[in-house]
């Protein structure tokens, strides 16, 4: 009878555990998803900016067409991706070209004397910052979750109800390196 | 690091709970002092000589119950009273207002506070205010709703830089997301009651005491036992500082550095906020634990001992800057030269833009005048003449020039508008920052905050030198024991005094274009002060009332059986 007893302690303790670890790992996924909305929300951000940006850059800059035009076509492929890799890809892209266009745009004083150009510049500059700390939390997060779902005993439970671990935004090295270095 | 910013949002309930709970302790122990001494004073003093029969116990249950119910009543009513629109109440204090989109520096501020917010992964959105004056500090406020400030100085928005400024923001954020400027903002608002008592019933009575007509003794003495109350509670807000600890600024500290992996940039911002006037004597400036730095000057703060801990709201900044270069794998070298390699772009800035150097300054000067975030003008000196309502903390900035300041900063203005002398505070005659009032060995003193020059009264003078209260630093010290093993030279008769062109003005008397005359204290103590014919205040420079007092001790040593009997 006493055995009988403590079997079901047991029983109810184990069960409590698990509900515990399902509860807190369900809970840093959906921080994760949030965390991966942030990002969604300041990348379309800049998906807008873009066009006035060209817009404005253009009637300045005739001769480095080629620039808005890369630019514009980065744009273009991130708003098109659609798997996760892609997208990924394709931002990083967009963040290279666009920072040539500003090491190009270095050249054109009229064009950075220019009332609206500063506004943009400081947006642009506002939501790129925007972009690399909700990435920081996200990165931050994923983490949090891989952490959890790879460490004992936890790895049982998300195993058992398939809680997969998350990948990292990343900054795409090569991109980085690819970026113009500017000489005054 | 295990803990996320969601987490810690958590545990702010606690130390709501403390302080209310404090409080009440404060109000119950106080009453039941109080009712206790005056029973006992008016048994013994007045009763007890009338008969020995009408002895009453200084206990009684139920005098001491109806004491307690009082207290209870009375400390919720202040606590609902301190507590209510705690934020706004406390932005309206240092006259700050929200940052608007309109100015481009204010626009980059909001930015960056938004930027940070992001990095928090908060939902909460944090409002952005802004100080107007050219001090240099930061602070966060909080109330029992979430609701979230960052306000920043404009001098700050002027002198630091887009990494520099975030990383401040990301201090004040560390704060919120701790739940530490919820603390602060309901200590300060709780004990800045008591400040304020005291301050009405002082003027009440000076304004008493000035008035016409009869006067009535009892009016003024139930008046002076106000203050005198007041005062004493004074000294207990001062002991609020205990419970805001000295941690709390590292921890802070180290969520910024956590928020914009920048650590180099935010020890940066600590030396330049540091090295300058960070609103000591300026309205608010009273509630030192909101700020990122303590506004006010103090000894403590470069101390590590218990007691220094214990009474002040911040560590020092040099060990501040230390861990978080150490954090950066940098030592001072690199912050020197980031530092100076900030300068130098900021001066290539300006040149590109055909503004500051001398030249600029040459031909006719022209002012802007900043009226509640808006600049209006510009105005040649006659225009400023006529304009009305131009105060001493009024906002100007030069056409051309290259900063905003105070209209008491600008030599010209200074010295051409003579109503800008009349609503002064008191000044620093060597900054022109407002001068605090401070108690230097029990007397009250008034202390510049950013060059620590002192003014005191003459009489005070003494009084403080006969006092030897205050302990000394070795580099006081050795520098007395050599001022009196070599005095320098005496370049004026005894007990002469000289005009000279490093005469400043007297920072009380200034309407009247006193200047103060330099002399040595006495022959005796060759300490070169600043003193006033008109109204015998004495100025002394950093270290130099230290140094005198110092002198004094050594020269006149205590006899051993005088400080027994004493």
């Amino acid at each position: 009878m006493v055995a009988l007893y403590v079997i079901l302690g047991l029983l109810v303790l184990l069960a409590m555990m698990v509900i515990g670890t399902y509860n807190g790992l369900v809970q840093i996924r959906e921080s994760v998803k949030n965390a991966w909305s942030q990002i969604d929300v300041q990348l379309k951000r800049r998906h807008d900016l873009i066009p006035n940006l060209v817009e404005v850059a253009k009637g300045y800059m005739a001769h480095e067409r080629q620039t808005l035009e890369n630019v514009t076509k980065a744009r273009q492929m991130a708003v098109d991706a659609s798997s996760l890799k892609d997208r990924i890809a394709a931002e990083n892209m967009l963040t290279s070209t666009l920072r040539s266009l500003m090491a190009v745009a270095e050249n054109y004083p009229n064009l950075k004397a220019d009332t609206q150009m500063i506004r943009l510049h400081e947006e642009l500059t506002t939501t790129e910052n925007k972009i690399s700390f909700s990435r920081q939390f996200y990165n931050d997060e994923v983490n949090r979750l891989n952490v959890a779902v790879q460490s004992f005993p936890q790895n049982i439970i998300a195993g058992m109800f398939s809680f997969q671990k998350a990948e990292f935004f990343q900054l795409d090295d090569a991109a980085e390196r690819q970026a113009p270095q500017v000489k005054f | 690091m295990p803990f996320s910013f969601v987490q810690i949002e958590k545990d702010k309930t606690q130390s709501i709970g403390w302080s209310f709970a404090f409080l009440v302790l404060f109000y119950f122990v106080a009453a039941t002092l109080l009712v206790v001494v005056v029973k006992f004073l008016i048994i013994n003093l007045y009763l007890g000589r009338l008969s020995d029969e009408l002895m009453v116990p200084v206990w009684d249950w139920r005098t001491l119950g109806w004491t307690w119910v009082t207290a209870g009543v009375v400390s919720l009513l202040h606590w609902a009273w301190s507590t209510d629109s705690i934020v706004d109440r406390t932005v309206g204090l240092m006259s700050a207002r929200k940052a608007d989109t309109v100015r481009e520096a204010e626009q980059v501020l909001r930015n960056v506070v938004d930027e940070v917010t992001v990095a928090t992964g908060s939902k909460q959105a944090i409002e952005t205010y802004v100080l107007p004056t050219s001090a240099m500090n930061a602070f966060a406020l909080q109330d029992f709703e979430g609701r979230s400030v960052i306000g920043v100085t404009e001098g700050l928005l002027q002198r630091l830089n887009r990494a520099q400024l975030e990383a401040v923001v990301a201090h004040e954020a560390g704060h919120l997301a701790c739940g530490d400027s919820l603390s602060t903002t309901v200590t300060s608002s709780i004990f800045r009651v008591f400040d304020n008592l005291c301050d009405m019933s002082r003027a009440a009575m000076e304004g008493y005491g000035q008035g016409r007509g009869r006067k009535d003794g009892r009016i003024f003495l139930i008046l002076a036992v106000i203050f005198l109350l007041a005062s004493l509670l004074r000294f207990v807000g001062f002991l609020g500082a205990m419970f805001i600890s000295r941690e709390r600024e590292y921890r802070a500290d180290a969520l910024a550095v956590r928020l914009t992996r920048n650590p180099l940039a935010l020890a940066e911002a600590l030396h330049i906020i540091d090295s300058r006037w960070k609103g000591g004597g300026m309205p608010g400036g009273a509630m030192e634990a909101i700020f990122i730095q303590s506004p006010r000057r103090n000894y403590m703060e470069d101390e590590e001992d218990w007691v220094s801990k214990l009474f002040t709201t911040h560590p020092p900044v040099r060990r501040r800057i230390g861990i978080l270069l150490d954090m950066a794998h940098a030592d001072e070298s690199v912050l020197e030269n980031a530092l100076k390699d900030e300068q130098r772009r900021v001066e290539k800035a300006a040149e590109a833009d055909g503004r500051g150097g001398e030249g600029a300054w040459g031909g006719e000067a022209r002012w802007m005048v900043n009226r509640a975030g808006q600049w209006l003008g510009p105005f040649d000196l006659s225009g400023m003449q006529k304009l009305e309502g131009l105060g001493p903390d009024t906002l100007v900035r030069r056409v051309n020039g290259p900063a905003m300041l105070e209209a008491r900063l600008d030599r010209d203005l200074w010295a051409f508008l003579p109503a800008l002398k009349q609503g002064a505070r008191p000044c620093c005659p060597r900054c022109q920052v407002p001068l605090a009032e401070e108690t230097y060995e029990g007397v009250a003193v008034q202390r510049c905050q950013k060059c620590l020059g002192v003014l005191v009264s003459e009489m005070d003078v003494l009084t403080i030198t006969g006092r030897r209260e205050m302990m000394f630093s070795a580099r006081i010290v050795g520098l007395a024991n050599l001022m009196l093993e070599q005095p320098p030279a005496f370049p004026l008769v005894p007990g002469g005094q000289a005009f000279d062109e490093k005469s400043i003005p007297c920072p009380v008397c200034r309407q009247s274009a006193v200047r103060m005359t330099r002399r040595f204290v006495n022959r005796k103590y060759p300490v070169e002060v600043d003193k006033c014919p008109a109204c015998a205040r004495v100025w002394f420079d950093k270290d130099e009332l230290e140094l005198l007092q110092c002198m004094y001790e050594k020269t006149n040593p205590l006899p051993a059986s005088a400080g027994q009997s004493a």
